[in-house]
């Protein structure tokens, strides 16, 4: 054992998110790193503390509670490295996502190609587009803009950078040139002394002329062309620009961040998402499962996914979408007959509405009625659709066996209040269904500690902590979940589970229109035969049949036959009827209350 | 352990920051007494640019500006004023859309600077300056009473509160409102319906305090220039006793109100020389706290914390949570989640 090793026996690990602190610790138990114990405050970043280590503090203290270890001395300073008495830690990790965005304006030509890339590549980090300028016009409007509507809409966003994008590398230069020269460049003028810098992933041919008509007004950063040739998109160098520009002007900004970075053994305060995305690239090379990884994260100001396949991620984060912070923004983006379509009981659409914007007042706050409850996981579902439709057409391979849907994937991760607060596993597993209707054979996991971005952050200093957590007590699994796909009448067989073994006793058939458990906990592994009737496809092939090796999970060996895409019935109270047995077949179900 | 907290006090000493919305001068000193109408502090705020197509708007081509503006560079123009005339045989001109200072001509692109508004920022709060933030602005601490809302809209109000419904319970009806209550603050009840709305905005009524507010009424005040204050929730939350009868206390008087503010508030200033108790831990929740619920079924309503388990409990919605055993005015012992609970200061 290095000396390295033997100094870092204890972390303690902090997330610092809107609604909520959480702090975790880790120690070595028989040689192995475990979760020991967790313990949460409310998010600190707002007022009236305005200070995230306040909330850190307090989350800190009840840890002590919990384990009888002090952590904090007398002046409230961490204790570290951990002392022979067992007090203090030696190493605390944190994370963040309390920072406000990073305001974007995107400049470029076609919405649909650069724009889109860029557009991705903002979606990466924690950003929020304030506007787009670019030569089409707006499809919010019945005009084109005008060059000095544009000024002024550049004027008045105040954004924190402008990204100019366009052209491929050696094409067509002059209508970019133009809209910078005209547009971009007199408003850099106008601004002055608050203009912010511009970052240019365009045509790499017109580089070096970008960079001289800011010359003497803003900075300019070029990186690669997002859109080198006309069917390749590059977004990776635009992603890792924004986010340095995003923890340059906003992170380290944060309130309180300060401590915690000269608490931290990194000495920085890692973006969650990023963590995340660090948690989910370990577990790929980990599993190295073909599948894509997926994990979704839905909390109170922002919805977060991301996905991992062949060592190559994308993250996708949507500011103006969550279960708190963002629940008004999400309810101007999202019909509201959207999200009352998941909803198993009659409402009044303006009740209903009241309803989830009081979330917004409140954001920590939990739901304590049925219909609270049901309304607020109706919304993720909405929030997860959204963000999935944002992130599909970037996935690293987005060819799939099953087109049109997304493809198996192990894992699906579930992250956020609104899923591990949930009062069955199985109402979990189902919004995750519903929302991202996976077809094939996926592994559904649940965070249910709430660990796996802190681990993702743990996991940059001490790689064997993340892995040994995540092996021992880091996610709780739900189930497998098979989804066939393909076409049938409700009632119609189209699929069979049957045991290797006869021992085991397994023979069961599964009608279209439903979703099923099968709750098989078994003491060791056994093997599963899934046998999909004719036309139906496990990701195989129609009609292909694959055994799987399975011992259980917390929910059991789910069967989505309800088709992809879910369709849910168009008689409310079909549809609701529906929805109650869902909700029944996946968890125990209290009686659900009748209002509106 | 923290938690939420919310004034809803009768007596009080807080510290509100005035700030300019851009940098400026600030014209008072740490120590200084301050009215509510002091001006504290000045700017000059840019309101931006207007790029003008002197083609476009004298309808035909202009391919050197300079030659039809009636103005110089650097100089002041009016809104409504002509900027530009062409002579010949088909006589044209075109009037500023703005004011401000013509900043430079380029072919046939004019660019107007609109001109800058000038922003006296007062005090607001009366009392003490006990902080300046240097070209921004000034901290004052005020004393008085304090009742925060959750939910708030319009612009900082300073004027007399009256009080139009009998209580807390039931919604502002369009009969409680009349004519002599024009400028005034009006202490509805529960909630306001449309007609409500209406009335209190044709009645000239400055603002509004309310329980609640159901959010498809928002951009209707929202594009109103009243200003309201919401107590306890969105959709139909009564008021809280609590708040209702501590502003009921002040019918008459005239009170600061801030829907700005993070939370919305109402201050009723005393003079400063007013003593108050010590300061308190405002964020912390023990047993004996003074607890206000937050979320249905109990929303709104207050009460004592009695005991704080340790350990976790399923509530009615099946969701486990760690929560505190709370005596709640009218139903008596329930059990809160910590996270649905506020501390009353």
């Amino acid at each position: 054992m290095s000396e390295y090793e033997a100094q870092l026996e204890s972390i303690l690990a902090v997330d610092c998110g809107n609604a909520t602190t959480r702090v975790a610790l880790i120690d070595r138990v028989d040689g192995q790193y475990r979760f020991i114990a967790r313990a949460e405050s409310l998010g600190t970043a707002g007022p009236p503390w305005e200070n995230l280590a306040v909330g850190v503090v307090d989350a800190i203290e009840k840890l002590q509670a919990l384990t009888g270890r002090n952590f904090l001395d007398q002046d409230g300073q961490l204790i570290s490295p951990e002392r022979e008495n067992g007090h203090g830690v030696d190493s605390l990790i944190a994370t963040s996502s309390a920072a406000r965005p990073l305001r974007v304006i995107l400049v470029g030509l076609v919405r649909d190609v650069s724009i889109a890339s860029a557009r991705r590549a903002a979606l990466s980090t924690c950003t929020e587009i304030v506007d787009v300028i670019s030569v089409e016009q707006p499809p919010e409007r019945s005009h084109p803009r005008s060059e000095d509507e544009a000024i002024n809409a550049i004027w008045h966003a105040a954004p924190d950078v402008i990204c100019i994008v366009g052209g491929t590398d050696g094409g067509a230069s002059t209508p970019l040139l133009s809209l910078v020269r005209n547009v971009v460049r007199v408003a850099v003028y106008l601004m002055g002394e608050s203009a912010p810098p511009v970052l240019f992933a365009g045509n790499a041919q017109i580089a070096g002329q970008i960079t001289k008509m800011f010359e003497g007004l803003t900075e300019v950063r070029v990186v690669d062309n997002v859109r080198p040739l006309s069917d390749a998109e590059n977004i990776a160098s635009l992603q890792e620009e924004l986010e340095v520009m995003f923890y340059e002007q906003r992170m380290v900004h944060t309130p309180g961040i300060g401590t915690l970075g000269r608490w931290s053994r990194q000495a920085v305060v890692l973006p969650t998402a990023r963590a995340t995305d660090y948690a989910l690239r370990f577990w790929e090379q980990l599993q190295k499962t073909a599948r894509p990884a997926l994990a979704v994260d839905v909390g109170s100001a922002t919805v977060t996914l991301n996905v991992c396949q062949g060592g190559r991620a994308l993250t996708t984060m949507r500011t103006d979408l969550g279960m708190g912070h963002a629940m008004r923004s999400l309810l101007e983006r999202v019909e509201l007959n959207d999200i009352l379509r998941w909803v198993p009981f009659e409402i009044n659409p303006a009740d209903a509405h009241d309803r989830l914007l009081s979330q917004a007042l409140y954001p920590a706050s939990i739901p304590q009625t049925h219909e609270d409850l049901w309304l607020i996981q109706a919304a993720a579902r909405e929030a997860i659709r959204l963000v999935l439709a944002d992130s599909r057409p970037g996935w690293p391979l987005s060819k799939t066996p099953l087109d049109g849907v997304l493809p198996p994937c192990d894992p699906i991760i579930g992250l956020g209040r609104v899923l591990t607060c949930a009062p069955a596993a199985g109402h979990a597993a189902l919004i995750l269904l519903d929302a991202l209707q996976p077809a094939g054979i996926s592994n559904l996991y649940l965070d249910e500690c709430e660990l796996f971005s802190l681990l993702g952050a743990v996991g940059a200093v001490e790689p064997l902590a993340l892995v040994q957590v995540l092996h021992n007590d880091g996610l709780a699994f739900l189930g497998t979940v098979v989804a066939p796909v393909g076409q049938a009448l409700p009632g119609e067989k189209v699929l069979t589970v049957r045991s290797v073994d006869k021992a085991v006793g397994i023979d069961v058939d599964i009608n279209y229109g439903e979703v099923s458990v099968l709750p098989f906990h078994f003491e060791k592994k056994n093997m599963l035969e899934l046998i999909p009737a004719r036309g139906f496809d496990i990701g195989w092939g129609a009609g292909k049949s694959r055994t799987i090796e399975y011992r259980g999970g917390t929910v059991g060996l789910i069967v989505d036959a309800r088709g992809r895409p879910l369709e849910l019935p168009s008689d409310g109270a079909r549809r609701r009827a529906q929805l109650e047995h869902w909700l029944s077949v996946l968890g125990t179900v209290q009686q659900v209350g009748k209002s509106g | 352990m923290i938690v939420h907290s919310r004034f809803l006090s009768s007596l009080a000493t807080v510290q509100r920051v005035r700030m300019l919305p851009v940098p400026g001068t600030v014209l008072r000193r740490v120590g200084d007494r301050v009215a509510a109408e002091t001006v504290v502090a000045q700017a000059e705020q840019d309101m931006g640019y207007r790029l003008l197509d002197l083609a476009e708007m004298l309808g035909k081509p202009v391919s050197d500006a300079r030659r039809v503006l009636v103005k110089k560079r650097g100089e002041t123009v009016e809104a409504g004023e002509v900027l530009a005339r062409t002579g010949g045989l088909l006589k044209a001109e075109c009037v500023s859309p703005v004011t401000g200072t013509l900043l430079d001509a380029r072919g046939s692109k004019v660019l107007v600077q609109i001109a800058p508004l000038h922003i006296d920022l007062t005090a607001f709060y009366p009392g003490t300056v006990v902080k300046v933030i240097p070209d921004r602005g000034v901290v004052i601490e005020v004393t008085g009473a304090v009742i925060q809302g959750v939910w708030g809209i319009g612009k900082l109000l300073r004027a007399s509160i009256q009080v139009a419904a009998s209580n807390g319970e039931t919604p502002l009806q369009v009969g409680q409102i009349t004519l002599n209550q024009m400028g005034t603050i009006l202490l509805g009840g529960r909630t306001l319906d449309r007609a409500a709305i209406e009335q209190v905005v044709q009645t000239k009524i400055a603002g509004v305090v309310v329980g609640s507010i159901s959010s498809e009424l928002m951009p209707a005040i929202e594009a109103s220039s009243l200003s309201v204050l919401v107590t306890d929730g969105i959709g139909s939350v009564g008021m809280n006793a609590r708040t209702f009868e501590l502003l009921r206390s002040y019918d008459g008087r005239e009170v600061c109100l801030n829907p700005q503010a993070n939370p919305p508030e109402i201050v009723v200033p005393l003079p400063p020389d007013t003593r108050t108790e010590g300061s308190r831990d405002a964020h912390t929740l023990q047993v004996g706290s003074r607890v206000r619920a937050v979320r249905a079924p109990y929303q709104s309503l207050i009460g004592t914390v009695v005991s704080l388990p340790v350990h976790k409990r399923r509530i009615e919605s099946g969701v486990l949570v760690r929560g505190a055993w709370v005596d709640l005015e009218v139903v008596g012992r329930v059990f809160v989640p910590l996270d649905n609970l506020e501390v009353i200061i």
